[in-house]
């Protein structure tokens, strides 16, 4: 069979056709989907328009309701009324602005195809503006306000509500530095709360709370808390938050995680950070806020700053949630909606998961949104996803120490390829190994309170610069204390020696402190990074202590600059009265304001004392158990006691069936994780039976005092309960390895023959569960009735002599 | 006795435990975020979305004392519905207050309670309340697991990593990951098991797992031997998780 042209050319004829319909579609539905685009583009356009307009128009309408609100508060003295409207006025102006910006600009440009032009303007613009720092100098009358310092410029503030000046040290401050071993403090950052400057009491008592704790550890060079406000002094440190480095690194590395260069250099800061952190740990310190806005680098190294949270980590305060999302251990708010104590958690291990998020954070250029189990998609080596996961695991799984981390993150570092490390290379993988083939041993290892931040922390490495060749005094150690007794006359008077130059078991020493990781918190001049580590390296030279005719030319010194201003005082005023104009004088401004706080004072006053007189406020009477009888204002709430007050007399430590005797001579660890209210029956028992055991000779430790009052010896019963606390982390009481746990902790401590160890029970105020452990037995059980019978027959029975 | 785990937890809740709010806010915090910004798209702001998403859960926590699990409403339903109220109520607010005048609030419409039956009402929300429920069971097998045994199931089901690959990372032969695999799984069931029950109010709610592929008994499923079905569909909610928390960390930040 032959095939005809004609055939071939009907052939290609309808190929082409379809051909060309295909095409013709493609091109139709692309046309339609440019059309489609095009008039959604305009649609768009237009809709913004209105919908901006609109918005803009509806935000004018609502500054005109609220701006009167503002005037009439303002006239009514109604203070914190006003700022409420203010607030609402500034966010409509805001709004209206954006409106404005975006109707003029945003929209018209984004219609001709240059969104990429003004993109996210509207956002990045205020921000800045938000970021700027203050006044470079406080306002004149501010002048002078810091003693000894010259403000030569302003931080931006950061949440706490402090204001932060960069300040010059005059040379008598520079000689008192130079007195306490700090060289070369060129320039400071001066924190100050101030009740006029908007600071509430609570940020200052936080704040100064937290002071203590630094201090120790040389990050506070000064501090000062008057009636009114608070300030402290520490380094400065110029360079730029980590956060600011790691999206430049990231920009620079192309957007797909970080290069080889950039990778090392960022776990080079992260080494810097967790140095610092077992500096602090090492210390008795949880630094609770280490973040990347927190970590500044200055070139070459990282520091860690804002002590604002810092916490000895034996705190007997009630933990609190403070801290930064993402880089907040969700277990820390767990914790602290429970109530517990800060001694009673291991603070490093917050630490730790916060060193891990920052980890992340480097690594991935985000926030760890879906805490311990966000996953790393950048470019990453291996061995470093496990240290992040490590460090942010379960309380009880991840890294006991920063150092332990430190380990971990030298190992990859030393490596010359950071990409063929494995996981199984690293130092704490390694440690475990031997164990990972096979089953773990039964016995479970008796986790943290060798280390883990205790007062007595295990003897800190010696830094070459501390030296082996002459020990390290101990700051302050050794310093006679010279009173100024006529500052007049530069008399003074030579007292004994600082109380910290007694040795005593809980003195750390600061040998370590003069570590790599000391000045994390302070700063350093980025150009003096060199002269830094020399600092950090001579904190605490073996001639610390200033020769006694240096300390006497100070003192005096000092006594005559006194002597000079209070002469400068008093010639001012002099001249003032005499009607001489001086430039530090009072002038007629001054002079008017005063008039006038006098004027509205005399009529507060009045005013309250006329309402006062109209309105005789009744009192609240409650009486106590006890028959005394207290009283509160009407409207406050009376304070609700946390626990049950305890019955009058001895003859109440009655239990019936509860052989005392027995117990005598025996000394009791009791720890409760019972969190107010408690169940009054409850406290009741244990009250009873505690103090009947008293009563028999024996003795009560750790938080006996909760139930009994006693607070003899806090210190070191907040140190067992603690260390206890530690090794049992947060698994249940109930579980095996926690009764091997406490067993063993109790062979190490002959001091104490039983544990009782007090729960709450699944349903809150519905008794107690209580587990004795002693002499190798566990003992455990809940009470809802008899509460102090029955743990009391339970302790008679575990602490029965063993034939 | 799965709805005695059930009414324990409405118990926990309805007595101010705040552990137990604070579980819900974590587990459910952003799917209730991602729902609001759904409905509120182009109204409401992210610092409103945070502030509702609140609310939503103070809501709860009035009306849990009315919540009646025996006729049948959903988990999912419930959240949806007080969610739905809060932000409407946000809505009616402003435009009052545009308007210059004051507004009490409406009652929260419990019809839901007995209307829903059992139906869908926003299937995508419903579908990110039950990821929700799979994550938490992740997250609480992450804390029972052991360390190493949880990494090499990360590893190797999460990142999508192979089995010799983890082997050589983890220095240790194929069989040992195999056989620690079995162990998280093992594990993992059981906890999804637990979180099921827990936020499951009916018994279509607690098929749900099956409908997703999650056989939580091995034996019921259909490949008996292949642990593969399983192992991607938690991979799969997982990476869908992170997806909704990272937008949600996105959306913070922006």
């Amino acid at each position: 069979m032959t095939i005809g042209p004609t055939f071939l050319a009907v052939i290609f004829g309808i190929v082409a056709a379809v051909l060309l319909a295909v095409f013709g579609a493609i091109v139709l539905v692309r046309l339609f989907k440019v059309i489609g685009f095009l008039i959604s583009h305009v649609a768009r356009f237009i809709v913004g328009m209105f919908s901006d307009t609109f918005r803009f128009v509806g935000a004018l309408v609502l500054m005109v309701v609220l701006a009167p609100l503002v005037l009439g508060s303002v006239v009514i003295g109604r203070w914190s009324a006003a700022a409420h409207y203010g607030r609402a006025v500034k966010n409509e102006v805001k709004t209206a602005s954006t409106c404005v910006y975006r109707v003029l600009i945003g929209h018209p440009f984004r219609l001709i195809g240059l969104s990429g032009v003004t993109e996210g303007l509207e956002h990045r613009l205020p921000q800045v503006i938000a970021e700027a720092p203050g006044p470079d100098r406080p306002s004149k009358r501010r002048v002078g306000m810091f003693n000894g310092y010259t403000i030569v410029g302003s931080l931006p503030g950061g949440g706490s509500g402090g204001r932060l000046y960069i300040a010059e040290p005059d040379e008598l401050k520079r000689a008192a530095f130079v007195r306490q071993g700090l060289q070369e403090v060129d320039q400071v950052v001066i924190k100050s709360f101030s009740l006029t400057d908007g600071s509430s009491l609570p940020q200052i008592v936080r704040e100064s709370r937290a002071l203590d704790a630094a201090k120790r550890l040389g990050l506070v060079l000064e501090h000062e808390l008057a009636e009114d406000r608070f300030f402290y002094v520490m380094r400065y440190v110029p360079g730029e938050s980590l956060s600011t480095l790691t999206t430049r690194m990231h920009g620079l590395s192309g957007g797909h995680g970080l290069n080889d260069t950039h990778l090392r250099t960022a776990l080079g800061y992260m080494a810097d950070l967790l140095r610092a952190l077992d500096t602090y740990h090492r210390g008795g310190l949880w630094h609770k806020d280490v973040k990347p806005d927190n970590i500044i680098v200055d070139g070459k190294r990282a520091h860690l700053v804002d002590f604002g949270l810092v916490t000895p980590l034996r705190s007997a305060m009630t933990l609190t949630t403070h801290g930064t999302e993402y880089f907040r251990d969700p277990e820390l708010v767990r914790q602290a909606l429970r109530g517990v104590k800060v001694h009673q958690i291991d603070g490093t291990k917050f630490d730790i998961y916060a060193a891990g998020a920052v980890l992340f954070s480097v690594i991935e250029n985000s926030f760890p949104a879906h805490g311990g189990l966000s996953q790393i998609t950048s470019r990453c080596p291996e061995a470093v996803r496990w240290i992040v996961r490590r460090a942010m695991t379960d309380y009880d799984k991840r890294y006991a120490t920063a150092a332990e981390m430190l380990a971990d993150l030298e190992a990859v570092l030393g490596a010359p390829k950071l990409f063929e490390v494995r996981p199984v290379d690293l130092p704490s993988v390694a440690q475990h190994g031997r164990a990972f083939e096979g089953e773990r041993s039964a016995e479970p290892q008796v986790v943290g309170w060798a280390h883990a931040g205790s007062p007595t922390p295990p003897p800190l490495p010696q830094t070459p610069a501390a030296g082996s060749e002459r020990p390290v005094p101990k700051r302050l150690a050794g310093r006679p204390k010279l009173k100024v007794t006529g500052w007049w006359s530069g008399q003074y008077q030579v007292e004994g020696e600082h109380d910290l130059r007694r040795p005593s078991g809980r003195e750390f020493s600061l040998a370590g402190l003069a570590g790599p990781g000391l000045f994390a918190g302070v700063a350093v001049a980025k150009n003096n990074s060199a002269r830094a580590a020399k600092h950090a390296a001579n904190l605490v030279p073996s001639g610390a202590r200033a020769p006694a005719a240096e300390q006497l030319r100070s003192a005096r010194g000092r006594a005559a600059a006194k002597r000079r201003a209070a002469q400068q005082r008093v010639s001012s005023l002099h001249r003032s009265m005499r009607g001489r104009r001086d430039p530090v004088a009072i002038n007629g401004g001054t002079v008017a304001g005063a008039m006038v706080g006098l004027l509205v004072f005399a009529a507060l006053g009045a005013a309250a004392v006329m309402f006062a007189s109209l309105r005789a406020e009744p009192r609240m009477m409650v009486t106590s158990p006890h028959g005394s009888m207290e009283s509160w204002p009407n409207g406050a709430t009376p304070p609700l006691p946390s626990i049950p007050t305890a019955p009058a007399g001895p003859e109440e430590f009655r239990l019936p069936g509860v052989d005392f005797k027995a117990l005598s001579n025996r000394s009791v660890l009791v720890v409760s994780d019972l969190t107010p209210p408690i169940d009054a029956k409850v406290a009741d028992g244990l009250r009873c039976l505690l103090g009947g055991l008293i009563d028999a000779g024996g003795h009560t430790l750790g938080d006996a005092a909760l139930f009994l009052g006693e607070t003899d010896d806090a210190d070191s019963q907040i140190e067992l309960v603690a260390e206890l606390e530690a090794a049992r982390g947060q698994r249940p009481i109930e579980a095996a390895d926690v009764h091997t746990t406490v067993l063993t902790w109790l062979k190490a401590h002959e001091e104490v023959d039983a544990v009782l160890w007090v729960t709450p029970t699944v349903k809150p105020l519905e008794g107690v569960q209580y587990t004795v452990f002693a002499q190798g037995s566990v003992f455990s059980g809940s009470a809802s009735s008899e509460v102090g019978s029955i743990i009391g027959d339970a302790l008679v029975r575990a602490t029965a002599p063993v034939n | 006795m799965l709805m005695q785990v059930t009414t324990g937890f409405i118990t926990r809740l309805r007595a101010n435990d705040e552990a137990a709010w604070f579980e819900l806010w974590e587990i459910f915090g952003p799917v209730i975020r991602a729902q609001l910004t759904k409905w509120g798209r182009g109204r409401i702001g992210v610092e409103t979305v945070r502030d509702l998403s609140q609310e939503t859960l103070a809501a709860l926590s009035t009306s849990i004392d009315r919540y009646d699990p025996a006729r049948g409403a959903r988990f999912s339903t419930w959240l949806l519905a007080i969610a739905k109220h809060v932000l409407g109520d946000e809505i009616d607010r402003r435009t009052a207050l545009k308007r210059g005048g004051g507004r009490a609030a409406t009652e929260l419409d419990e019809t839901w309670m007995a209307a829903c039956d059992g139906r869908s009402v926003d299937r995508s929300f419903e579908e990110g309340v039950f990821r929700s429920k799979v994550e938490a069971a992740i997250r609480l097998c992450e804390r029972e697991a052991d360390f190493t045994d949880f990494s090499i199931y990360r590893m190797r089901v999460l990142d999508g990593k192979s089995g010799k690959d983890v082997a050589a990372a983890m220095g240790v032969s194929e069989p040992t990951v195999s056989r620690r695999l079995g162990r998280v799984r093992e594990l993992l069931r059981s906890k999804l098991v637990e979180v099921m029950t827990v936020y499951s109010f009916t018994d279509e709610e607690r098929a749900e797992a099956v409908r997703n592929g999650l056989y939580l008994n091995p034996n019921a499923s259909p490949e008996k031997a292949d642990e593969s079905p399983f192992d991607e569909a938690v991979a799969e909610i997982y990476h869908r998780q992170l997806e909704l928390r990272r937008r949600d960390e996105q959306a913070m930040r922006e």
